[in-house]
């Protein structure tokens, strides 16, 4: 029987608007030479996975934040929550540039 | 040539090292493309002549780093998308990634120190991805000093 793993996934906010990439990235698994008693050795290093979540900023001038997790519910969830605030924010600088209006 | 979205720098300034590490990574996710155009690696409290050499690869696994962040080469230029992490962008790996290619590899001696400056034409391209990563690494432990490295490229943001 087939396994199928989600691996990645893209969190869109409630007007459609990109929130948040979910990917898996593989981590180690790389070689490093090392001196024991004169003589090199190739010393090889473990593997694992994080799954990171990137928040993309609504702002250019502000960096995405990135969130490295165990697992790939816990960086869906930052994802889902930052959709969450980025949707509740929205509404509140829609009305403060139209506030600053000076007619 | 397309435009740049910014240009950004990630030092590793004056640390000790006589390991064979990868001292600086930096990984181009999704939503952006990098071009590497500047990789320097110099030292600065030994002036005994002596030889390494130092490779910059493309990663198919993330190292284990220190995070940190890099830095736009001009005020005002836009934050680059490649943030830091411990499996992103940022230097002193303690556990190694898996190398996929190595375009550039030199041995030099640590009294001068070496410098990747590549034409335009053979820059190295990185497409944004998970497996995105770009390291600074020394082939061969090198012997004790405290080296600075850095990597700049240019940033193609989607």
């Amino acid at each position: 029987m087939a396994v199928v793993s989600i691996m990645s996934a893209k969190v869109l906010t409630d007007d459609g608007h990109l929130a948040a990439l979910v990917d898996v990235v593989e981590v180690g698994g790389g070689s490093q030479v090392v001196t024991v008693d004169g003589t090199p050795e190739v010393r090889v290093h473990p593997s694992s996975q994080v799954f990171h979540a990137r928040l993309i900023s609504p702002d250019i001038m502000v960096p995405d934040q990135l969130k490295e997790c165990a697992t790939y519910e816990q960086a869906l969830e930052f994802g889902v929550v930052y959709a969450g605030k980025l949707t509740e924010h929205a509404a509140t600088v829609a009305g403060l540039a139209s506030d600053l209006q000076v007619d | 040539m397309a435009t740049p979205s910014g240009s950004y720098t990630l030092i590793r300034q004056g640390v000790s090292t006589s390991t064979a590490i990868t001292v600086n990574q930096v990984l181009a996710p999704a939503l952006a493309a990098i071009e590497i155009t500047r990789a320097e690696v110099t030292q600065d409290n030994v002036t005994t002549t002596g030889q390494t050499r130092i490779q910059l690869n493309r990663l198919s696994t993330a190292c284990t780093v220190t995070s940190t962040t890099a830095a736009p080469q001009a005020n005002g230029m836009q934050a680059s998308k490649c943030v830091g992490g411990t499996s992103a962008t940022g230097i002193t790996a303690t556990v190694e990634g898996t190398i996929a290619a190595t375009p550039w590899s030199g041995g030099f001696n640590v009294v001068n120190g070496t410098l990747y400056l590549p034409v335009p034409e053979q820059r190295l391209l990185v497409v944004g991805s998970a497996a995105g990563f770009v390291g600074l690494k020394f082939a061969t432990a090198p012997a004790a000093a405290q080296f600075t490295s850095t990597v700049e490229w240019l940033e193609f943001a989607g």
